[in-house]
């Protein structure tokens, strides 16, 4: 039998709303909470128009206090409900990192199953687009060495609602990060209604035989462009799009690396115990014979992200990765 | 005259609607007074005049969608100052430019690309050969291949699941350094496969293939070359009577095989074939031991593969699953074929103190275990003592390998197997 | 606990007096003196609107409606004093004597912004909400126990006492008797939540009890109010008698930042009509006129004044050298770490096109 799948083009922050307002739609258990999420409909608008449609109850403004929503979903999320919280900020939820680190990641190992949290913190992440300091940063890799949180961070309209889905409906808490530099740069054909994006999968975003770059988030446009200029000097790219910091998907990165034995890393967090190093673990681990050059990283640097006047010095260009291709390949 | 463009006002907006232009062409306009209100996905905002002056031109049309960096309207500033308000603008619009490489734009990548472009040429990045077949080999095994500049692709692995070792690219700068002085011929082609994965080889041309026909001339009717040695085993006979009490039996034979091993990994030419049609000589990183078994039917060699990778207790139970299954006559051929050295312990059987083993064609050499005796021997310090001592007898194609190497080699063996802790060394 | 907590004022929204306690405040010189910095920081707003708006500098936090609270609480300190304000006091930051490039230079993502002028201790402004109150806890018990008389003022919204560095910092100080004056200035809206979904409570001052400190309400537009009551305030710090809570309720008459739209979540028309009404510097000049000391001149005078300071600091923001990129690294450690190091080689290696 054929079906026709209807679609709707959308930018990124457009697919997060519609996965936010099909999963209200389809359980009545999903919850949003945040700052600002109602009336406003989200700083960054990603929950426009839901408090109307659902109501205060589902999607609350709640008082300025990341430490208590965050805390009181994890409260709800045991009692029955689907939380999904939005921080307005990655840079904002360090009030909220203990409840997160000490109650909502290790709740289903100290109660042996009995209390789990089901929940999801959408927070969006990451620098250049010329926001106030402290806006800025891209710390996923204080979530991913936290154990009993999943991270996911999507780059397109399609796998953002994807993943949320999933996230949502995954039985454990997700950090979903925004790329709020992606939130409206691209548009893209998006199923109307619900599917799934699988956590822990990547995405191969252009094929190719000599180096393989390693993206996510808002690198993953840097990396693409870095690839494109490259394919006209000759160099062909395997570019992935990790789409799950935690758990990282090791099987598209072996089976990428062990064609290509070259790899180029981009990311915007700070290098030392950046989630960069755990893709470098990976490859040691499942190709290392493969390996013709060092990896290359190409991320931010060791310093607090800087203000905006120093963004696109901090930021990996696509201008660094190709210098970074170049390098692997003439190793 | 001043461009006055939309700009990222919003954290990251790309693009606003153009709702109502607040004043008209003509209007003379101040500093800061808004001109024209504009619809984003987050907010409506009123954009205002950069510097004074006359409203002069509208770019876009009320309703319209603008991307960020569109002129929409031109204010033309009034007669004074004129030079000054020009050298603002470029100022302006350089900041404006700043902000847009903040973004993955064209204009900002298409200068990259320029850049890089103009830089670096093709051509110059390290895989010549595009496309080719993936290597594994680890970094180390890599380093020596760069050290020599030798193209690490162009190499065939012996390793496990054709992984390239150290000793394959040692083989591989040495077969270039024979070729080299001699004759200028280009790399060797590989050979195909005679028995389950590619070989390293050594070209059987130039001065060793004159030493060759020189040897099959003189040596024709004798191509085999055999000499003997004694080894004094009465260490190892020690050294299974402890293991013995632990009730760990290991054969003689085992401890053979693997010290035999290791003296092949330093003498690769003894576990190698010659080639002569194709010019070469083959060496062969695999050593698949044949034992020679005596069995009603006549001599049988079942073979143990992967010598150099079992341990002696591996070697040890298979070595004595496949005497079983060449005793009830059950071998298959695969148990049977692929040997690339073969060995002969005639000693169980009483037999003799020495003989010239038949080489199994097209192997190099082969060694044969004799009987072990009692003998006195006369020590460093001039004292007689009760050795038990075996004799070993060893033939090789002389057309592959010389005298000299062969004694270095039964030498090494030797001492493996004389001082059983040796093997203790050579673990990976 | 609106009549235990209630709103003092000197002036009310018609300009009068209402309070002959503080008449020897009323003279035409103070008056002219607080208008003069309302105007200047006004202005200065107003400015820094239309520059974002034109891509001059990034996003921007508007305090139109709010002078009277910074201008007055700001004037009551002593020049020694330490300042923590939040990314919308930079009003009261004028007022007390930082640079206007530099507050330009913050808001177009310059850490030079930061960096108060010699002398003056002004903390950079609090962007992750309420942190700078344990800030100002702390710093003011410093002062304490180096025996000065130096006090600290923090400045926070509404929402800010939402979050748990609120009790904690009031609760710490209340224990140290901190010379602190926690100085909330109630504007009723964290970015688009109003106050009634914010808290329970009817007022922010009530929760001065809990720290047993003193709590005071009052008139956030009316700016002798406000700089009476932080004078006090201040006074009590400094002698010893540990932090207050000053609540002063205002009104922003614009966006949370420009990066939104309040249209979208409140009913602007009440703006409008607070500007009318209650509007701080309307007041004064109503004051004036009923004394019959108003001066159009004088206000276009002072209005051209601080146009031309500001004029004066937007072309310095603009000619400041560009950033410079060596300044990433070179602040993060007081002796740079070979990680540090390394990556600035690298980098600056890299931009000046040369091959590592």
């Amino acid at each position: 039998m054929k079906t026709t799948v209807e679609t709707k083009t959308l930018t990124l922050v457009q697919a997060i709303t519609d996965a936010m307002d099909t999963m209200l739609q389809e359980k009545k258990e999903v919850i949003l909470l945040g700052e600002d999420i109602g009336k406003n409909g989200g700083v960054f608008r990603a929950t426009d128009g839901l408090q109307e449609k659902y109501g205060e109850t589902r999607v609350m403004d709640t008082p300025l206090s990341e430490a208590g929503f965050v805390g009181a979903a994890i409260g709800m999320a045991v009692n029955g409900f689907l939380p999904v919280v939005e921080i307005q900020f990655l840079g904002f939820i360090y009030p909220s990192y203990e409840q997160i680190m000490t109650h909502a990641s290790r709740l289903r190992m100290r109660t042996m199953g009995h209390y789990t949290v089901p929940m999801v913190i959408r927070a969006p992440y990451g620098a250049g687009v010329r926001a106030p300091e402290i806006h800025c940063d891209s710390t996923e890799a204080l979530f991913t060495h936290m154990p009993g949180i999943k991270v996911v961070c999507p780059s397109s309209p399609y796998d953002a609602k994807g993943l949320l889905i999933a996230a949502i409906e995954d039985p454990d808490p997700v950090l979903f990060l925004e790329p709020m530099r992606c939130y409206r740069s691209e548009r893209e054909e998006v199923p109307e209604g619900k599917y799934t994006v699988e956590i822990g999968k990547g995405k191969k975003v252009m094929e190719g035989e000599d180096v393989t770059v390693i993206a996510w988030g808002a690198m993953v446009p840097v990396a693409v462009k870095a690839a494109q200029n490259m394919k006209e000097k000759g160099v062909h790219c395997d570019v992935i799009d990790l789409r799950t910091l935690y758990p990282i998907d090791k099987d598209i990165i072996a089976e990428s690396v062990q064609k290509t034995g070259r790899t180029v890393i981009v990311h915007e967090a700070h290098p030392t115990t950046g989630v960069g190093n755990d893709v470098l673990a990976i490859i040691n681990d499942t190709s290392f014979l493969y390996q013709k050059a060092p990896t290359e990283k190409v991320t931010g640097f060791d310093t607090p992200v800087p203000y905006f006047g120093f963004e696109d010095h901090f930021l990996p260009t696509p201008k660094r990765v190709m210098h970074a291709i170049e390098k692997v390949m003439k190793f | 005259m001043v461009e006055v463009k939309l700009h990222d006002i919003g954290e990251g907006m790309t693009e606003a609607d153009i709702n109502t232009f607040l004043v008209n062409i003509g209007d003379r306009v101040k500093a800061d007074d808004p001109l024209v209100e504009v619809q984003t996905d987050k907010m409506t905002a009123e954009i205002p005049a950069p510097k004074s002056g006359v409203v002069k031109q509208f770019l876009v049309q009320p309703g319209e969608t603008v991307t960020v960096g569109t002129t929409i309207l031109i204010i033309e500033e009034s007669s004074s100052g004129d030079t000054h308000q020009i050298q603002e603008n470029t100022k302006f619009t350089k900041n404006h430019q700043h902000q847009d490489n903040t973004a993955v734009t064209n204009v900002h990548q298409t200068q990259e690309s320029t850049t890089v472009t103009r830089t670096h040429q093709p051509n110059e990045y390290s895989t010549v050969a595009k496309k080719t077949k993936r290597i594994l080999a680890s970094p180390y095994t890599r380093k020596i291949a760069r050290d020599h500049q030798v193209n690490i692709e162009l190499i065939s692995g012996s390793g496990v699941a054709g992984r390239i070792t150290d000793e394959d690219v040692y083989a591989y700068i040495q077969s270039l350094e024979t070729q080299k002085p001699i004759e200028n011929i280009k790399p060797i082609k590989e050979t195909p496969p005679l028995i389950t994965t590619k070989k390293n080889t050594i070209p059987f041309r130039g001065r060793r293939k004159q030493i060759a026909k020189k040897m099959t001339q003189s040596l024709y009717t004798i191509p085999h070359c055999t000499h003997f040695e004694e080894i004094d085993v009465t260490n190892l006979i020690q050294f299974r009577q402890e293991l013995k009490e632990k009730k760990i039996q290991i054969s003689a034979t085992a401890y053979f095989i693997k010290a035999l091993s290791i003296a092949l990994k330093e003498f690769p030419i003894f576990n190698a074939r010659l080639n002569e049609d194709q010019e070469e000589i083959e060496l062969i990183s695999e050593h698949h031991i044949g034992i020679a078994v005596d069995t009603e039917e006549g001599l049988i060699v079942p073979v143990i593969k992967h010598a150099e990778q079992k341990s002696l207790k591996q070697i040890h139970l298979e070595m004595k699953e496949l005497t079983e299954k060449a005793l009830n006559d059950q071998l298959t051929v695969k148990d049977i074929t692929g040997g690339t050295f073969t060995i002969s312990n005639v000693g169980p059987l009483g037999g003799s103190l020495g003989a010239t083993p038949i080489i199994q064609h097209p192997q190099v050499a082969l060694v044969s275990f004799h009987k072990t005796k009692k003998m006195p021997v006369v020590t460093d310090d001039d004292q007689i003592v009760i050795r038990s001592i075996m004799n070993v007898s060893m033939s090789f194609d002389h057309r592959v390998a010389d005298g000299a190497t062969a004694v270095k080699f039964t030498n090494r063996l030797a001492e493996l197997i004389q001082n059983p802790k040796m093997l203790l060394l050579e673990l990976v | 606990m609106k009549q235990q907590f209630p709103i003092q004022q000197v002036m009310d929204a018609n300009g009068n007096i209402v309070n002959q306690e503080c008449n020897h405040l009323v003279t035409e010189k103070q008056i002219k003196d607080f208008y003069h910095q309302m105007i200047r920081i006004r202005v200065f707003d107003r400015k820094a609107v239309s520059l974002q708006r034109q891509g001059r500098i990034g996003t921007y936090a508007p305090f139109e409606g709010q002078e009277a609270s910074q201008v007055g609480s700001a004037l009551a300190l002593s020049h020694d004093d330490w300042m923590f304000p939040t990314y919308r006091d930079h009003g009261a930051a004028m007022t007390f004597g930082h640079s206007l490039k530099n507050i330009l230079l913050f808001w177009n993502g310059r850490n030079e912004g930061c960096v108060p002028p010699e002398g003056k201790n002004i903390f950079p402004p609090g962007i992750p909400i309420a942190t700078q109150i344990p800030h100002a806890a702390g710093a003011a018990y410093a002062e304490k126990i180096k025996g000065t008389t130096k006090a600290a003022i923090c400045y926070f919204g509404d929402g800010a006492t939402s979050e748990g560095d609120f009790h904690e910092g009031l609760n710490f100080a209340s224990v140290v008797k901190a010379p602190v004056v926690f100085f909330n200035q109630n504007n009723q809206y964290a970015i688009s939540v109003p106050i009634q979904k914010q808290m329970n409570s009817e007022t922010i001052a009530q929760k001065a009890l809990a720290y047993d400190i003193p709590g005071v309400r009052v008139d956030g537009n009316d700016v002798l109010a406000v700089y009476v009551e932080t004078l006090k305030a201040l006074e009590r710090a400094r002698n010893g008698e540990g932090p207050t809570l000053i609540e002063a309720l205002t009104w922003r008459y614009g966006a949370h930042t420009t990066a939104d739209d309040p249209n979208k979540y409140r009913n602007q028309s009440e703006s409008h009509e607070r500007r009318q009404e209650t509007d701080p510097i309307i007041r004064l000049e109503r004051w004036m006129k009923n004394q019959g000391l108003f001066d159009e001149k004088w206000v276009s005078e002072i209005e051209q004044q601080a146009s031309e300071e500001i004029e004066k600091a937007v072309s310095e923001m603009e000619q400041f050298p560009e950033a410079n990129p060596a300044d990433i690294f070179d602040y993060v450690f007081a002796e740079p770490t070979w990680t540090i190091e390394q990556q600035k080689k690298d980098y600056l290696q890299f931009i000046g096109g040369e091959k590592s």
